[in-house]
């Protein structure tokens, strides 16, 4: 007794740093954790369910080096705990030391008081507590039936009070093939909350893994506080794996346009698209190469002319294509257009499919048998006239080739990207590489030993990271570790709403797309009298609908489809905002509070002083309001927030405790923003009044803090962070100050300037440069050395394509505008120099010319495109509802409504006086 | 500036209030239309369905409603959803069961309703139909006009009839499909060997009959939709659709009536008869507007006759084949009426019967289904 005393005591932590709310103590005998918070604790037990035995094994435990040992009959468990951000995080591990395989269940085991009052967070839905038990097990797919596809679930539970959230799970991308929550009455009055794995675990091996707990404040929101808790914690795994300045991941996506048709890269820019799904580049799923002794096939169903045949001018009508000729095309296509269009290979979805003929005869070992709930076959798919059989693509004989294949393409093609689809899990494949002990993931059921497809997705996209360096994933689906997803459903489906929000949960910060279908076929049903209407009434619903969608896409983080943009003036308004604010990072939590019940709507992005937080009123009226934010959930300092518009702002912030509060406009039926634009370490306790303004420019962009009625305080102050800007200078006072260390006076101000990293001019300068005659038509030169070189031929094309358009387009009366070689001649001009000496990343305004220049060529590409959007900003092109793709509005309506050139009227709402410079 | 701070104890969390969709039952209006049998109830807002059929004294009622939710995703974006059940004219590829509209209402006289819409559920047509409920049959009639607005397009018309029965789990579908079909002129057909009557799967099945029903047998009677056989054969067919909605089970009976490619700016006109047959819990054939069934007891063939419409007295003929012989007979009757069941036995030894058909003295012939 003595002894544990003792351990007891060596054992007890005590941790509230690093944003830890609650303390935690680790005992050799059940209950083995124990996490307090103020006023509530949580026992916990440490338990294994043995698969062979069906019974609990007794755990003898000891406590040693901090670490929570527990042995049974044949084999040791390990928790090494740790505190990661505010989860404890347990390294465990089972080592068998037994001569005969384990199939073992490892769980954290709570107790606590019942109460009907309690919510359950399952890793799909936030359920009532109101009849136990309620059991999500394996990754299977939701036990509720309102399932839209195999949702991935998300790795953690949460038993959520009315005070505190307790919750348990493991990290994201862990490769496990079987997990579980459930929530269940244990004896009178009390609950069990048990989050489990699956390990089977070979002789003599050891198996790793990960398990976590904690507990948080359940405060605004229910689960959303433990869902930013795993964020807070491993951000690394919520974020993209390539580096932020990947050109392609954060933009939209036009699915196929790009793909079925020759690209127009002016047109592409302007709907910001980046990426493009490059769909089935090859004749055979499974054989991604194409090798030459598998181009002969006698395909399930004869070859034949799909949708996807032609793909940017090129024909693959595999009906008479040779093998010599089907390289050489896909090459020049890939060479191409590849880097200029974002194309991410259509990796035989995520090697989950392959051809079948091709998997029985060359990777027999790799199908995965499963059809619990999953598809063993799948016909038609990708390739039309084939049957398609899921493999399983990690340890096997196709994953090894999969791997190959996809190293080879990429050196022969050099795409930016590889586009993974059907990520999903819930497929378990048993075949003869899950008897390997070394596999990872490893789980057991009552068949025997399997393992997820998860594991082997996962892998997948590790490999393409780990390999292929800087290559881009794009997955539809969240499983496995992405850089940008997509998410295959429509804002106005039913089943958006039914993935909603676990889909971005999982996703974290990485940007996603919408896929789904468009307004043209979902409109017939919701608006089947639509020929008894008027067009304003018509237009009226329309109108609606697209506010509906552009405030979704504000909750979650998404960017729209290539299906509804057009005719909708505020979704393409809008875009420069949301695609920002998606790249600053989703969060879960929204510390947000108001009072006024106009806020249906409201999201975060991004973490302490670089957060911004959206508010949304659906309503037809506008309303004031009192906001505050909980700062201690943004971050460690207090923040000011000022409305982010493009032009200038101004908002007072009162900021007490770990409070900011200001007062908040909730406009009808528009998206509103306010940005945080610092970060001060600390305030006086009575309080602080600052008027914060903001001023921004295409140059520069200034926030002025104006102190009222304060004291003299002591802070530290963290001014945001803002893309292609750079903090020039901050000023107390009318001095320059080091903001890390600031005495901030009485009714002081603080001034806070940012430089352009790339212009020089300002808006002003911009309205009033003679681009045009006195007619209107554009008439310009476009100068490059005599000697220009291919990236400075490249971006004169590309200014003479932006204004050739807006002609087109009949946005201005014609467009006059050429290149020239040599030097510039006096007339209105763009000047481009690319890999010149002394070039640097710039433009600025000179004489009578646009001085554009860059040190390389891929600067000079990010640069000229951040340029165009600024030409656009004096010259506004809105696309009009004349049909993008097939599924925007149907021409049926269009003509009837004879609406095929107009688009809505919108109202600039992130701008001043509707956007006109002063 | 403390008195401010104070005000935000009455804040509330914006995550709380963005709530999530709300859904909220609501019922359809209804009008109706009745005689000493059966009081029809139907929806003027959702394009004149029958949305229900009310046998007297018992209240029970023959269909599965149409049921009707408002679902508010916000203010911004809610719609209307229903179970599509509901008996209108649909029109095969033309699938109009989920839509509603609002129809214009008028009754020309006592026994008939008539419903009018405008682009009927959102496509190209108008839609007239009237609806007629004799007061002493058990039956009734439906006429419907068809207009394409279209001034360019041809509407492809091949109209289909749709009842959801209540019930499921314990009546019995009767569709007379026809043997050896693999195919028919709307598409695949499920395959039966030869004409019989069977109860599903669901799917598409080649008629023959111009009939299909539903037996309650609880409540020993019979629906039936009746298609005038001009307006079925050679292209009409029944469908049937299998299903469960959590613990709602349905099996619905649908006929589709000829198809026709109907000319823009061009009209078509027809009808169809729905029949509730009392007294019965099988039929083999319908007569005109009267089931029939056949049964054996004792050695003799007893035939059972459940009019929706009076007959006339006179003679009822029949004709028998067996694997010993072939006999007819025939036997006088009084008046039938709607309503009600009537036996009539024969004497006719013929081994194992392969076929039985007859008249009645409205002229209404039968070959019955065994």
């Amino acid at each position: 007794m003595k002894n544990i005393l003792l351990f007891t005591v060596l054992a007890l932590f005590s941790l509230l740093a690093d944003g830890a709310e609650f303390k935690w103590e680790l005992k050799p005998s059940a209950p083995h954790i124990r996490l307090s918070a103020d006023g509530a604790s949580y026992a916990g037990e440490v338990r294994v369910y043995n698969g062979k035995s069906k019974k609990y094994d007794r755990l003898a435990g000891k406590i040693n080096g901090g670490k929570l040992i527990l042995s049974a009959n044949g084999y040791i468990l390990t928790f090494k705990p740790q505190m990661k951000g505010g989860i404890l995080l347990f390294d465990a591990e089972i080592v068998n030391r037994s001569n005969k395989e384990l199939f073992l269940q490892p769980e954290l085991s709570f107790s606590l008081p019942a109460s009907k009052k309690y919510f359950f967070f399952n890793g799909y839905e936030t359920l009532q507590v109101k009849t136990l038990p309620i059991r999500r097990e394996g990754l299977k797919g939701r036990p509720n039936q309102k399932l839209a596809g195999v949702t991935q679930v998300f790795p953690a539970a949460a038993l959520i009070g009315e005070k505190y959230t307790l919750f348990a799970g493991e990290p994201p991308h862990e490769l496990i093939s079987y997990h579980a929550a459930i929530l269940e009455k244990s004896g009178q009055n009390r609950y069990r909350f048990t989050f489990n794995q699956r390990h089977a675990v070979a002789p003599g091996r050891t198996v790793s893994f990960k398990m976590l707990a904690g507990v948080t404040a359940t405060r605004y929101g229910k689960e959303e506080a433990m869902v930013q808790r795993m964020f807070d914690a491993f951000p690394e795994l919520f974020a993209p794996v390539v580096s932020p300045d990947n050109p392609y991941i954060w933009g939209t996506e036009q699915y196929l346009e790009s793909w079925n048709n020759i690209p127009d890269y002016e047109l592409e820019r302007r709907y910001h698209a980046s990426l493009t799904w490059a769909f089935v580049p090859f004749k055979r799923a499974g054989d991604i190469y194409g090798e030459a002794d598998l181009w002969e096939y006698k395909p399930h169903t004869p070859f034949k002319w799909y949708y996807n045949t032609k793909i940017a001018g090129e024909v693959f009508d595999y009906r008479n294509l040779s093998h010599e000729k089907f390289h050489a095309q896909r090459k020049k296509v890939f060479r191409k257009y590849a880097k200029d269009f974002g194309y991410a290979f259509y990796n035989s979805a995520a090697g989950v499919w392959c051809e079948n003929q091709l998997a029985v005869s060359r990777y027999p070992d790799s199908i995965v048998d499963d059809t619990d709930k999953v598809a063993k076959y799948l016909s038609p798919w990708c390739t039309p006239w084939d049957q398609h059989v899921r493999v399983f693509s990690y340890g096997t004989s196709f994953g090894k080739k999969f791997r190959e294949d996809t190293g080879k393409i990429h050196a022969d093609l050099g795409m930016p990207g590889f586009a993974l689809d059907c990520v999903t899990p819930g497929a378990y494949y048993r075949g003869p590489a899950s008897k390997n002990p070394d596999m990872p993931g490893r789980a057991w059921d009552e068949k025997g030993v399997f393992i997820d497809q998860t594991v082997a997705i996962i892998k997948m996209t590790d490999f393409i990271h780990e390999e292929l360096p800087g290559t881009f994933v794009w997955l539809n689906g969240i499983t496995g570790k992405g850089d940008t997803t997509m998410l295959e459903y429509g804002i106005f489906e039913d089943n958006f709403r039914s993935v909603m929000p676990v889909v971005r949960y999982n996703a974290g910060m990485i940007p996603m797309q919408t896929r789904g279908y468009g307004y043209s076929r979902f409109l017939y049903n919701y608006l089947p009298d639509w020929r008894n209407m008027s067009k304003d009434e018509f237009k009226s619903e329309l109108e609606k609908l697209s506010l509906h969608l552009i405030f979704n896409y504000f909750q979650y983080g998404l960017t729209g489809t290539y299906n509804t943009a057009n005719g909708f003036g505020l979704e393409q308004y809008i875009m420069p905002e949301l695609l920002e604010l998606r790249k600053i990072g989703w969060q879960a939590q929204v510390p947000l509070k108001v009072d006024s019940e106009k806020l249906f709507y409201s999201a975060r992005y991004g973490r302490g002083e670089n957060s911004v937080i959206f508010m949304g009123n659906p309503y037809e009226t506008t309303d004031k309001c009192k906001a505050e934010t909980g700062n201690d959930i943004l971050g460690s300092d207090n923040y000011l927030w000022v409305r982010k518009m493009r032009d200038n702002a101004e908002t007072v912030n009162r900021v007490k405790g770990r409070v900011t509060a200001f007062d908040a406009d909730l406009l009808s039926r528009l998206p509103v923003l306010y940005e945080s634009v610092c970060g001060l370490s600390s305030v006086p306790a009575e309080g602080v009044r600052v008027k914060v303004t903001s001023c921004k420019d295409i140059n520069k962009i200034t926030f002025s803090l104006k102190f009222e009625g304060n004291k003299e305080f002591a802070t530290a102050l963290h001014p945001r962070r803002i893309e292609g800007f750079a903090l020039d200078k901050v000023t107390l006072d009318g001095k320059a100050v080091t903001p890390e260390k600031l005495t901030v006076l009485p009714d002081a101000e603080i001034v806070m300037e940012y430089k352009s990293e790339n212009f020089t001019f300002s808006k002003a300068d911009l309205m009033k440069f003679p681009f045009a005659d006195s007619s209107g038509k554009i008439v310009m030169e476009i100068v490059v050395p005599q000697d220009a070189n291919a990236s400075e031929l490249r971006q004169a094309e590309r200014l003479e394509k932006l204004f050739k358009f807006l002609a087109e387009k009949k946005a201005v009366p014609g467009a006059d505008i050429r290149t020239v070689k040599g030097s510039f001649s006096g007339k209105a001009a763009f000047v481009v120099t690319v890999g010149r000496p002394a070039d640097k990343a710039q433009v600025s305004l000179k004489d009578n010319a646009w001085q554009i220049s860059a040190p390389d060529a891929a600067t000079a590409d990010k640069l000229v495109r951040s340029f165009s959007y600024v030409i656009d900003s004096r010259f506004e092109y809105i696309f009009p509802f004349k049909p993008r793709a097939w599924d925007c509005l149907n021409p049926e309506m269009l003509n009837y409504f004879d609406l095929t050139e107009e688009y809505l009227p919108f109202v600039r709402c992130f701008e001043n006086q509707g956007g006109k410079t002063k | 500036m403390m008195k401010k701070f104070t005000l935000f104890l009455l804040l509330t969390a914006a995550a709380v209030l963005s709530a999530a969709v709300a859904e909220v039952e609501l019922s359809y209006r209804k009008v109706t239309l009745e005689n000493r049998f059966f009081t029809l109830e139907f929806l003027p807002d959702s394009l004149g369905r029958l949305d229900q059929i009310r046998l007297k004294p018992s209240d029970k009622c023959l269909l599965l409603p149409r049921t009707l939710t408002r679902v508010s995703v916000d203010p911004l974006y809610g719609f209307y959803r229903n179970n599509s059940f509901g008996c209108g004219e649909n029109f095969w590829k033309n699938y109009v069961a989920s839509r509603d509209g609002k129809s214009r209402v008028s009754r020309p006289d006592a026994r008939s309703i008539i419903f009018e819409n405008k682009w009927y559920g959102g496509l190209a047509v108008d839609v007239k139909r009237k609806v007629t409920l004799a007061p002493n049959e058990t039956l009734f009639f439906c006429e419907a006009e068809v207009f394409n607005r279209d001034r360019k397009k041809d509407f492809f018309l091949a109209p289909w009839y749709a009842f959801s029965p209540a019930d499921a789990d314990s009546t019995r579908l009767l569709i007379p499909a026809k043997g050896g079909a693999k195919s028919h002129t709307l598409g695949n057909t499920k395959f039966v060997e030869r004409d019989l009557i069977t109860d599903g799967p669901s799917g598409l099945y080649a008629p023959a009959r111009n009939w299909v029903a539903t037996v309650y047998p609880a409540e020993k009677c019979a629906l039936a939709i009746i298609v005038p056989p001009e307006e079925f054969f050679p292209d009409g067919a029944f469908y049937t659709w299998h299903g469960k909605e959590g613990t709602l089970s349905y099996r619905s009976m649908e006929a589709v009536l000829n198809k026709s490619l109907l000319a823009p700016q061009a009209k078509r006109k027809f009808s169809c008869i729905f029949a509730v047959f009392y007294g019965i819990t099988d039929i083999k054939d319908i007569a005109g507007t009267t089931a029939v069934d056949a049964g054996s007891v004792n050695g003799r063939l007893i035939l059972t006759l459940s009019p929706a419409r009076r007959v006339p007295a006179g003679r009822i003929t029949i004709s028998v084949k067996g694997d010993g012989a072939e006999k007819s007979a025939e036997i006088s009757t009084t008046e039938l009426f709607a309503g009600r069941k009537y036996g009539f036995a024969f004497d006719m030894q013929c081994g194992k019967i392969s076929k039985i058909t007859g008249s009645l003295p409205d002229g209404s012939t039968f070959d019955l289904l065994i």
